[in-house]
């Protein structure tokens, strides 16, 4: 294998030195804070109830925290920042933690690089934090996914991005007007995808996704499990590529487990609520076996009090423990509860709030090209933290982690096609070196690398960075290109990404060359097949894409053929460097 | 079906309302809201039947109330 490890060096030099200049360029534009996460030694944070007497410890900054023009009255609390001795501080911390007008006390920490919104109440949105919202966003933000919002409706609030909302459908009075009268749906919507970045009120999981507002429930929050499975129904046949379904009951219905396998089959991940009976037994549909049910942890990341739990629970997120008080909800703007026509900003508590910080996630992760709703649900739940109690049934896989199942999705899955397309390269080269087809010292060169670094989608590797969100329109370069025709919803044009169409037609002109990989055009393609056949085979092996005209089992076969014929298109470019 | 209890609220999925009925169970309160919402605390008997149970509170079975009437 040295004569891999001798082509890798070779070939990833330039394009590699070129991409990370990229990257370290976009750190200067970047709106970011500091550069590093190390906790700061001695700084704590704490928040203390209204009138609680301040803590021990040289006092920093004090502010008193209320909430702005639009939500409920609140009562005043405090916000401390304190300097104590650095090594008091862990046990200032435990008896800051137990005392019963803390909030909360954490380290104070600088953050990496992080692109932070300016919404004003971000801060208190604990709950996207403990998401990985933060630093998911460096990576990715939704782009390109519909999440399906099948609820009470969605109203058309000032913290929502009206471009961003999408046609759907009202099954209670039988319209298109999906608008909320209940408020629920409004508050599920903004934690999927809160206007973020706009200067106002809070922030959401995935601000860049689309939302589908899918009326199913009335006024007073209830429902038939004819209209849900309805709604499911159209929005997997209206393009939701996730389905939130923050409702649910205790009748097993066979209308609704159909649809809900039926957008399984169609490549829709429907993510579900596991109920609020605070006892064993998850609800319907959570407990359908296609569903993604979610259990709800408060702040302190502990099973929240009301949340059901079972066998089906698949991961935990965020959804209040608000007996720890107001500010141990999850906080979006919803409707005001005494004027359903004034929005408010407002902290609820459910599992029905922990359902769409998971929806948010899966938006991220499809919006990095991993489409496979199995592959989605694999990514969450294998990287969710670990929670602080082993208990499988209240918390499933763990707690959600938006950033760290997206970590996965870029660098570990970039990692992975670089190496298929790399090894497909080299044993190709060794191949057509034994039968002559290529001599000794005709060497790929940096154009054949770059092609085949942009083929694989390695780049995809750089987005933790935060390059490609950082700098306008580079968003596209955090999912292989192989999901770039897909992206923009072209119909038929989305069929030849992962497929070996395109490095076949450009393989056509470069063969007119006698030596294609002495020509810039022919290396470049070259490569381009290379690394095409190492996303089709990694698509194929891990099953991350959802190919809609075809069964699971098909895209598999699919996915490998393609890889085969991308390798012996590069293959056949090799031959034409022909000596003979 | 009728039946008397406590019409209590829960800080839950935003607000709900609950009848802690007399026969032990807890039913969450469904349509008639303004009227339910007024007798907060209060007990009454409701006249109404039993839906499918399919809604945002999820915690237990749904009354939809026809009638509500202080006691």
């Amino acid at each position: 294998m040295s004569g891999v490890t001798v082509m890798l060096s070779r070939m990833l030099k330039l394009p590699l030195l070129g991409l990370l200049a990229l990257a370290c360029c976009s750190r200067v534009r970047a709106p970011a804070v500091a550069m590093t996460d190390e906790a700061v030694p001695g700084l704590i944070e704490v928040e203390l109830r209204s009138g609680a007497a301040a803590p021990a410890g040289m006092l920093l900054d004090r502010r008193a925290v209320e909430d702005d023009e639009f939500g409920e009255p609140l009562r005043r609390e405090q916000d401390f920042e304190l300097q104590v001795a650095p090594e008091d501080e862990e046990q200032v911390l435990i008896s800051l933690r137990a005392r019963d007008d803390v909030l909360w006390a954490e380290p104070v920490t600088r953050v990496r690089a992080l692109w932070l919104p300016d919404d004003p109440d971000f801060s208190k949105q604990w709950h996207l934090k403990v998401a990985g919202a933060e630093r998911a966003w460096d990576i990715a933000r939704g782009e390109g996914v519909t999440v399906a919002v099948i609820d009470t409706g969605i109203a058309p609030v000032d913290d929502l991005d009206p471009s961003r909302i999408v046609p759907g459908w009202n099954f209670v009075a039988g319209t298109a007007d999906a608008r909320d009268d209940n408020g629920h749906g409004t508050h599920v919507a903004g934690t999927i995808a809160q206007s973020t970045g706009n200067g106002k009120g809070v922030a959401g999981m995935a601000p860049l996704a689309r939302l589908m507002p899918i009326k199913v429930l009335s006024a007073s929050g209830s429902g038939t499990s004819h209209d849900i499975a309805a709604g499911i129904r159209w929005a997997v046949d209206h393009g939701a590529r996730v389905i939130n379904l923050s409702l649910g009951g205790g009748a097993r219905s066979l209308a609704m487990e159909t649809a809900v396998d039926y957008a399984r089959r169609r490549g829709v991940l429907v993510v579900c609520a596991a109920g609020n009976s605070g006892s064993r037994g998850v609800s319907y549909p959570a407990a359908y076996p296609a569903s993604l049910a979610v259990s709800a942890v408060g702040p302190a990341l502990k099973s929240a009090p009301y949340t059901s739990y079972g066998p089906q629970v698949a991961i935990a997120a965020p959804g209040g423990d608000k007996s720890l008080g107001e500010e141990a909800g999850v906080l979006q703007q919803t409707l005001s509860p005494d004027n359903p026509q004034v929005a408010a900003y407002r902290w609820f508590q459910g599992t029905s709030m922990a359902t769409p910080h998971v929806a948010g996630a899966a938006a991220l992760v499809e919006s990095v090209g991993i489409t496979d709703p199995g592959a989605v649900q694999r990514l969450l739940t294998s990287t969710a933290t670990d929670p602080p109690e082993a208990d499988d049934e209240r918390y499933g896989a763990g707690i959600v982690d938006a950033s760290a199942a997206l970590r996965k999705a870029t660098l570990w899955f970039g990692g992975w096609r670089l190496v298929l397309a790399l090894f497909g390269a080299w044993f190709a080269i060794r191949q057509a070196r034994a039968v002559q087809h290529l001599r000794a010292k005709d060497k790929p060169g940096p154009l054949f690398a770059a092609g085949l670094l942009f083929g694989s989608g390695a780049f995809t590797m750089l987005a933790p960075t935060g390059a490609f969100e950082k700098l306008q329109g580079l968003s596209l370069f955090s999912l292989p290109p192989a999901a770039w025709p897909a992206h923009f919803s072209v119909p038929l044009v989305a069929y030849a990404g992962f497929s070996a169409v395109v490095p076949l037609l450009l393989a056509l002109p470069a063969r007119l060359a006698q030596r294609p990989l002495q020509n810039a055009f022919g290396a470049v393609v070259a490569g381009l097949a290379f690394g095409q056949a190492g996303t089709l085979l990694h698509a194929g092996l891990f099953r991350t894409v959802d190919l809609p005209w075809l069964p699971a089992w098909g895209a598999a076969l699919w996915l490998v053929l393609n890889a085969i014929v991308a390798w012996v298109v590069g293959r056949g470019l090799l031959s034409r460097e022909a000596i003979r | 079906m009728k039946l008397k209890g406590k019409v209590e609220y829960r800080d839950l999925e935003g607000g709900t309302y609950e009848l802690a009925a007399e026969d032990g169970k807890r039913y969450t309160l469904v349509g008639a809201s303004a009227e339910v919402k007024a007798l907060r605390g209060s007990r009454v008997e409701v006249e109404g039947s039993l839906d499918e149970g399919f809604g945002i509170s999820m915690s237990g079975p749904q009354l939809k109330v026809a009638r509500v009437r202080k006691l």
